[in-house]
């Protein structure tokens, strides 16, 4: 019997093969979207989970009043953990970040130096909250002794190739060598944790003269990342909140207040974005539920198709549902007959959409910009996704024909030649429900997509095109007027500055910062940069009051003290100021230029460093950080000052049509000064561009699921329009022999879906409008939501479906009506 | 054999009652071969269906043999369908996805005949009916003479006792309709009992009563 079933089912499927292929097709995509997105959210979740233990491992973060949260703790943090929860802790470990450029005296690129942003100095027992797999060495005393070195085993491979490292040598900036002790396995992809290098903090201590057994005691210095394993059958959320009460013995209570130190765990660690100085970007959970309420609905509208399309055949086949009952068949079994097959298309569907998902993985992942793999038949929650999307879709599909189709009367379904349409109203709801998720998703992409585009063309309030900018090393930094008065006369620059951080990308640091007569509400909201002489001329931002800074004038300040012997404090630099900078002092009704300014750091009271001086300039707003985050209130100081230098960076304008061989000379002139120090630079805009990589990212997944979704639309309203210009094929016959147009047919048979659509477009236009609202909340500078999106969108939906519906109605418009009239 | 009394059928409209069959008293023997007569809309095929247990929205009492039909359980109709009914149609209404084979195979399957046994009632029906070399073609692939072969042998695959053919006959030209009803003359012969409605009267002579309706009624009721 099963066996007739499944003959009689798949023949149906090869005799109706538009209609198999749409349906098993449309299934199919759907069901790729959703495993493709499913296991990418599935993928950021994992993140951290593989550790030993992972669970008990918490990351001490701390969140600071007006700043909000940021993922590094000051170096006294883990000795005040070890002294007070040392009894319900079985690990606590430091790391300290630094970056380096690195060169191998005797492995496969002696001499040429890599620059590494991944070494980090660690505390010993990183090993257990970290899950290192050691391939060559040991891993006895390297986070204990100095100068020791763990690499990973790409990093290997880089320095030393095929060769057992262990044991060589790696020479760091300044000549530093470490001796490789271990090679570790990399890690894989879904841990925060990134790490090339591992030495010591011992290492640091020595390179610092900071005594090796003594702890550090500054919430501020160094900053490290910090871990802790908890003791098993310990409360770590009770450990958690007991720290800031805890906190407050160690440092000034007052002070404890605004940083609150607690226990993150670490598998939460990658989807809390927004935390300051995050080891590496973590991902927004909404982008993640987004992501997976689209394959959602992606599926869902491919099973809609599926069950819709199926019900639509089923009605064209009673004729056989009557002749088999006629024929003694008893309903169950026509509902068995009926789920048999629809389980058997189904499944067609399944193993196509499987290869699909193996054929677009590479694509998806490249869009992503991650590498990962869908884990499809290891997963047993996938696994168990696609034999419920089986099982539901079939009987779904399978129900309709089952029980309503195989309940009517069989004379009454063989006597009528003439298929009633059936359930219209049902399909019809169907299909608004399909188009307004389509063009809603359509319209979002739309949007995000410009607003990428408006985030890279739009003005930042300063020239950012050929800029370039370089790092520059201490080497340099002792080298830096040579150096610049060199470079300047390079063919095609403009002008080189120093400064400390880069326009477009980097705000500034934030110490406390004091205007004479002006309260400050929010502790920490003023930013700070160094920059020299003609820096805004340079970088075509207008003075609009007083002066910038100018080798005429005095403005480096003076010491006039060393604060407990080791911290300057400076009088009398020059300050300039942001036009937002400005009102603030010209809001307390201060007059701008001329004000005082103070800028300092204090830990326990005690000042580390305080520097005083008067306004000279006020600067036009321009974008210090991306389009994003707002135009914050800036205060800039002289680059070179009295007490030190605050350049980290080159920054040099460039004419048009700079091209490698400059960049060459470039290099070749900076190498005459200072031998043997790369020439690391990278051009500006890049860089900008790559601060919008995520909304680029997200656009472009919005945008091609969003025509996939339209696509699946599509399917299944061809599948429906083919349904009903079969249905009605002897009525358009009719007409036709009566003296209707193809013209008046084809309008006919297309308006009845072109309605459905339209009101699809009227129910996603205001969510669309709603939703992208929301959205776009999270930008600084953002695109108008126009009415051209909506044109945009109405057109496209209307488009496609006019083109679907219409191919199908002007074939059956078409169609010699004599043969339509005549077949019983 | 069957026993039809008093059988109203109609529709209900806005304002008054339609009958299709008003008053129907019908005996029918054993071994009859019945012809129902009449204009179109008078009636026969609703008849038909109804002693065919294919409509069972009328008033009257129907008896098969000793049972009254309308006070049967379900499972004991469909049983007593299965068993007893084999139907033929104007349309012939075999399964387009099924072979010759398979289509005369289905009603064995609804039956729940075993594998072999099923081998060898259609071998010997493709037989008797001149159809071993077609068996493995589509209805599409054969005239309508050997389509409506086909419908009789499904028709009598399951070894009803009672044949009912609506119009059998009524798309085929004469000499195939000849030999459909010579079919018939043979099934009669070997003891089965039919029931055709038809417009051609030289298809009753064939047959050993014939019964005139009109407009829902019994006109004339005559042994050949």
């Amino acid at each position: 019997m099963l066996k007739n079933y499944l003959k009689i089912a798949w023949r149906t499927l090869l005799r109706q093969r538009i209609f198999s292929l749409i349906n098993v097709l449309g299934l199919a995509i759907g069901l790729a979207c959703f495993l493709l997105l499913a296991s990418y959210v599935k993928f950021e979740q994992s993140y951290d989970s593989f550790q030993e233990d992972s669970d008990r491992i918490f990351r001490v973060s701390q969140q600071v009043r007006d700043f909000g949260n940021s993922a590094w703790a000051g170096g006294a943090v883990a000795p005040m953990l070890r002294k007070e929860f040392g009894e319900q802790l079985e690990e606590i470990v430091s790391l300290i970040q630094i970056n380096t450029y690195l060169k191998s005296v005797d492995g496969i690129n002696p001499e040429e130096s890599f620059r590494e942003d991944y070494f980090f100095y660690a505390e010993p027992g990183f090993e257990n909250i970290s899950g290192l797999k050691v391939l060559q060495g040991s891993l006895k005393g390297v986070f204990d002794d100095p100068f020791t070195l763990v690499l990973t085993r790409s990093k290997a491979k880089h320095y030393f190739g095929d060769e057992n490292p262990v044991g060589k040598v790696l020479l760091a900036t300044g000549d530093i060598a470490f001796e490789v002790k271990a090679v570790v396995e990399d890690l894989p992809a879904n841990t925060h944790m990134k790490f090339d290098f591992l030495s010591s903090v011992s290492t640091f201590k020595n390179l610092n003269n900071f005594p090796q057994n003594a702890d550090f005691g500054s919430f501020w210095w160094p900053q490290t990342f910090t871990y802790v394993k908890v003791k098993e059958g310990q409360n770590a959320q009770a450990i958690s909140d007991r720290i800031p009460e805890i906190n407050g013995n160690y440092r000034d209570p007052e002070e404890a207040k605004n940083y609150q130190y607690y226990l993150q765990p670490i598998q939460s660690i990658h989807l809390q974005s927004g935390f300051g100085g995050e080891w590496t970007p973590g991902v927004d959970q909404k982008t993640l539920w987004i992501f997976l309420s689209i394959g959602g609905f992606v599926l869902l509208l491919a099973c809609i198709n599926f069950i819709n399309l199926a019900t639509a055949r089923a009605i064209r086949r009673m004729k056989e549902i009557g002749v088999r009952k006629v024929n003694g068949a008893k309903r169950g079994q026509l509902m068995a007959q009926f789920l048999a097959e629809a389980f058997l298309t189904n499944a067609f569907a399944l193993v196509l959409g499987l290869i699909l998902v193996g054929l677009a993985q590479p694509i998806f992942t490249s869009m992503l910009g991650l590498s990962f793999e869908v884990p499809l038949f290891s997963d047993s929650s996938l696994i168990g996704i696609v034999l419920a999307v089986w099982i539901i879709s079939s009987l779904l599909a399978g129900v309709f024909p089952a029980f309503y189709l195989s309940g009517l009367r069989p004379d009454v379904i063989l006597k009528n030649s003439q298929i009633s349409g059936g359930k219209a109203f049902l399909r019809k709801s169907l299909v608004v429900f399909q188009f307004a998720l389509s063009s809603l998703l359509v319209f979002c992409a739309g949007v995000a997509y410009m607003q990428h585009t408006f985030l890279r063309t739009s003005d930042m309030g300063f020239d950012h095109q050929g800029l370039l900018t370089v790092k520059l090393g201490n080497a340099a930094k002792a080298q830096i007027e040579p150096l610049k008065s060199s470079l300047e006369q390079q063919s095609g620059v403009i002008s080189v500055n120093a400064i400390s951080n880069a326009p477009g990308l980097e705000g500034g640091w934030n110490p406390s910062v004091a205007f004479r007569g002006v309260e400050i509400e929010e502790a920490f909201s003023i930013y700070v940069q160094y920059v020299d002489e003609f820096y805004f001329e340079n970088l075509g931002v207008e003075v609009i009051a007083g002066r910038e800074f100018s080798l005429d004038f005095q403005d480096q300040g003076e010491v006039t003290e060393m604060m407990r012997g080791q911290f300057p404090k400076m009088e009398n630099l020059s300050v300039v100021v942001n036009e937002s900078a400005a009102a603030i002092i010209a809001q307390a009704g201060q007059e701008t230029l001329g004000n005082a300014v103070r800028v300092y750091t204090e830990e326990n009271g005690n000042l580390f460093s305080d520097y005083n001086g008067n306004i000279v300039g006020v600067v036009e707003d321009y974008h210090t950080q991306d389009l994003k985050t707002t135009i914050k209130p800036t205060v800039f100081l002289p680059v070179k000052n009295a007490a030190f230098d605050g350049s980290n960076i080159l920054l040099i304008r460039t004419g048009n049509g700079f091209d490698e061989a400059q960049i060459t000379h470039l290099k070749n002139a900076w190498n005459q000064i200072i031998p043997g120090i790369p020439f690391d630079y990278s051009f500006l805009d890049e860089r900008i561009a790559q601060n919008y990589a995520q909304e680029a990212r997200t656009g472009n997944l919005l945008g091609a699921f969003a025509i996939l979704t339209l696509l699946i639309s599509c399917l299944g309203l061809l599948g429906l329009s083919i349904f009903t210009a079969e249905t009605k094929r002897k009525e358009i016959g009719i007409r036709k022999v009566l003296g209707a147009s193809v013209q008046g047919i084809i309008s006919q048979l297309s308006k009845e879906f072109i309605y459905p659509v339209i009101l699809a477009l009227l129910i996603a236009f205001p969510l669309g409008f709603y939703l992208m609202s929301q959205w776009l909340e999270q930008f600084a500078t953002k695109v108008n939501i126009s009415i051209g999106f909506f044109l945009a969108t109405g057109m496209t939906s209307l488009v496609f479906a006019w083109l679907t519906v219409t191919w199908q109605s002007w074939k059956a418009a078409t169609s010699n009506p004599v043969k339509s009239i005549k077949s019983e | 054999m069957i026993q039809l009394k008093e059988i109203d059928k109609y529709i209900e409209s806005r304002f008054q009652r339609i009958f299709i069959l008003k008053g129907i008293n019908l005996t029918i023997q054993q071994g009859e071969f019945l012809t129902l007569m009449g204009p179109s809309g008078a009636g026969k095929s609703t008849l038909l269906n109804i002693i065919g247990m294919l409509d069972e929205d009328y008033d009257g009492e129907y008896f098969f043999g000793e049972k009254n039909i309308r006070k049967m359980k379900d499972k004991e109709r469909s049983n007593l369908h299965k068993s007893e009914f084999g139907y033929i149609f104007q349309a012939y209404h075999l399964i387009d996805e099924l072979t010759v084979y398979e289509n005369i195979e289905t009603p064995l399957l609804y039956r729940n005949v075993a594998s072999s046994e099923r081998k060898s009632i259609i071998a010997d029906l493709l037989d008797r009916f001149n159809m071993v070399a077609k068996k493995d073609l589509f209805p599409a692939q054969l005239s309508g003479g050997q389509q409506q072969l086909v419908g009789i042998a499904r028709a009598v695959a399951g070894r009803p006792s009672l044949l009912l053919a609506d119009e059998p006959t009524g798309n085929l030209h004469s000499t195939q309709a000849k030999e459909i009803m010579e079919v018939f003359q043979e099934l009669h012969k070997e003891g089965t009992t039919i029931i055709q409605a038809t417009h051609a009267r030289e298809n009753a002579d064939y047959g050993t009563r014939l019964i005139n309706l009109l407009d829902g009624k019994i006109e004339s009721d005559e042994q050949l």
